[in-house]
């Protein structure tokens, strides 16, 4: 019967639903293998979906985890936008200099190679566990990734639409706004949403070691006292305001920004 | 009248690279000059000099207005070898983008764009992208680009070398009809015979060796408007084979 009604749908609605069908399938498939594995583990080690969402919808809705997640959001809110910012302003000045890009390249590598958890470690030896570590480590680790992303763009400009720009003298934020922002957009939303999805994650990874407030201390509190199912009810929780941010946020925003992606490069 | 005197230019990348040398030629009003010469003879980079995208090493160019007194920033129409239109901009976008005052009122901007798409055959283009559009209508989109300025002078650099010969033909024609109803001064690079002795006045001839020099200015005495079939009777005009054989020699 259900195969009939697949049928009879018109193709671009059966093509959505065939591929809803595939997307839920993984994560189906995770809920399965969890529940059969938490059956066969102490409820204390692996807790079981259900209870484990039932948990998180009473996190989802405390003062505690507003509090605690509305510091971790500001945290890699000012990370991502830091970051963001400085990486653009390096793409930028090496664009413009050789030099400066020559002198910045080596640090980009050194920044690229150094594992995450160096950095957060030498950050907290050096800048101690309270204060802005748990928004310094984030910008550190990201400004390279976001440069490495962003950098092409700048470096790609086209001098076709330059020359197009001053033979018709186009003001300088004209030309800005719509001949230079079109094709660094693509590039740019790409960079922003990989900072958004690293920041958080690393902000957590920062608030870890800060030993002060926020979802990753939060989390590591309950990990210390063997409460996984509270662990994965923040996790799940944060996970959910990073998505309504990436759906409701960034790709609406790609959306308006980003009009004609595949031929901005052209 | 003259509209434009460029006044024994040079142009040298370095000591061992001049492009061209002392170039000295005085354009009228309303005229359309053709700078005539094969690839790599220095045309584009010339016409680059002109709009000032390139600097040049020695002379000066001047424009001036109907009443003999130079313009300083003159109104420049440039029409690409490739469209170089905006992809991520409508027809019509890319034709407001380039109005040099805007006017706030959004309908004299659209009647004017209208207008504009109108002569180069393209009504009602207005809310396409580029790449909605084929080759020949890309360009047309140029040229109203051009066009849309009110232009002192109208600079096509070969418009129609990357087009195929039934559309370029059917642009050369069109072209000619715009001038002649708006009567801009221009000047045409090309390497294409035909195309300059059908669209100019005088086809200024550029040597093949470097540092380029004008080898000769030809008048086209062909009266205007020319037949519109290129390939037609055109072709076999005394005077195009006069020409034709100047050219070639």
């Amino acid at each position: 019967m259900s195969h009939h009604h697949l049928v009879s749908l018109p193709y671009h609605e059966k093509s959505h639903t065939i591929k809803g069908v595939f997307s839920l399938s993984g994560i189906s498939i995770l809920l399965l293998l969890w529940h059969l594995v938490s059956n066969s583990l102490p409820n204390f080690l692996l807790p079981s979906p259900i209870s484990t969402f039932q948990k998180t919808y009473e996190t989802f809705f405390s003062l505690d985890f507003w509090h605690n997640a509305s510091l971790t959001l500001t945290r890699a809110f000012i990370a991502v936008c830091v970051s963001f910012l400085l990486s653009n302003l390096m793409a930028i000045a090496c664009t413009i200099s050789v030099n400066i890009k020559r002198s910045l390249w080596p640090l980009i590598m050194l920044g690229l190679t150094v594992p995450s958890i160096v950095v957060a470690f030498i950050s907290v030896v050096i800048l101690g566990s309270r204060g802005p570590v748990g928004t310094v480590v984030p910008v550190l680790i990201i400004i390279p990734i976001l440069f490495i992303m962003i950098y092409p763009a700048y470096e790609n400009l086209s001098k076709e639409f330059a020359e197009v720009a001053k033979i018709f003298h186009l003001p300088k934020h004209i030309y800005i706004i719509e001949v230079v922002f079109p094709q660094l957009a693509p590039y740019l939303f790409a960079a922003l949403r990989t900072g958004i999805s690293d920041g958080w994650k690393l902000t957590i990874l920062a608030e870890v070691f800060t030993l002060g407030d926020g979802v990753g201390s939060r989390i590591l509190q309950y990990f210390n006292l063997f409460s996984i199912r509270d662990v994965f009810a923040w996790t799940v929780s944060f996970l959910a305001i990073m998505i309504l941010i990436e759906y409701g946020v960034v790709q609406q925003l790609e959306k308006r920004f980003v009009r004609n992606k595949q031929v901005a490069h052209t | 009248m003259n509209a434009m005197r460029i006044n024994n230019i040079s142009k040298a990348y370095s000591e061992n690279l001049t492009v061209f040398q002392n170039l000295t030629l005085d354009i009228n009003a309303h005229e359309s000059v053709c700078i005539f010469g094969p690839s790599g003879c220095g045309k584009t980079t010339l016409m680059h000099v002109i709009a000032d995208l390139e600097p040049y090493s020695e002379g000066s160019i001047q424009f001036y207005d109907g009443n003999k007194k130079i313009v300083k920033n003159p109104t420049i129409g440039f029409v690409f070898q490739e469209p170089r239109l905006f992809p991520w901009l409508t027809v019509s976008k890319n034709l407001e983008l380039v109005m040099k005052k805007p006017s706030t009122n959004k309908a004299v901007i659209d009647k004017q764009i209208e207008k504009t798409l109108k002569l180069v055959h393209l009504e009602g283009y207005n809310q396409r992208h580029p790449d909605e559009l084929s080759g020949g209508e890309k360009q047309r989109v140029s040229l109203a680009r051009a066009l849309i300025v009110q232009p002192d002078v109208l600079l096509l650099d070969e418009p129609f070398s990357h087009l195929d010969e039934l559309t370029a033909t059917k642009l050369r024609v069109g072209l000619a009809q715009i001038l002649k109803q708006l009567k801009i001064t221009t000047i045409l690079a090309t390497h294409n015979p035909l195309e300059a002795i059908f669209l100019a006045d005088r086809i200024v001839v550029l040597t093949m060796q470097k540092p380029t020099k004008i080898k000769q200015i030809l008048t086209v005495d062909i009266p205007k408007p020319r037949n519109k079939n290129l390939y037609g009777e055109f072709i076999y005009n005394p005077v195009v084979e006069r020409i034709l054989k100047d050219l070639f020699h």
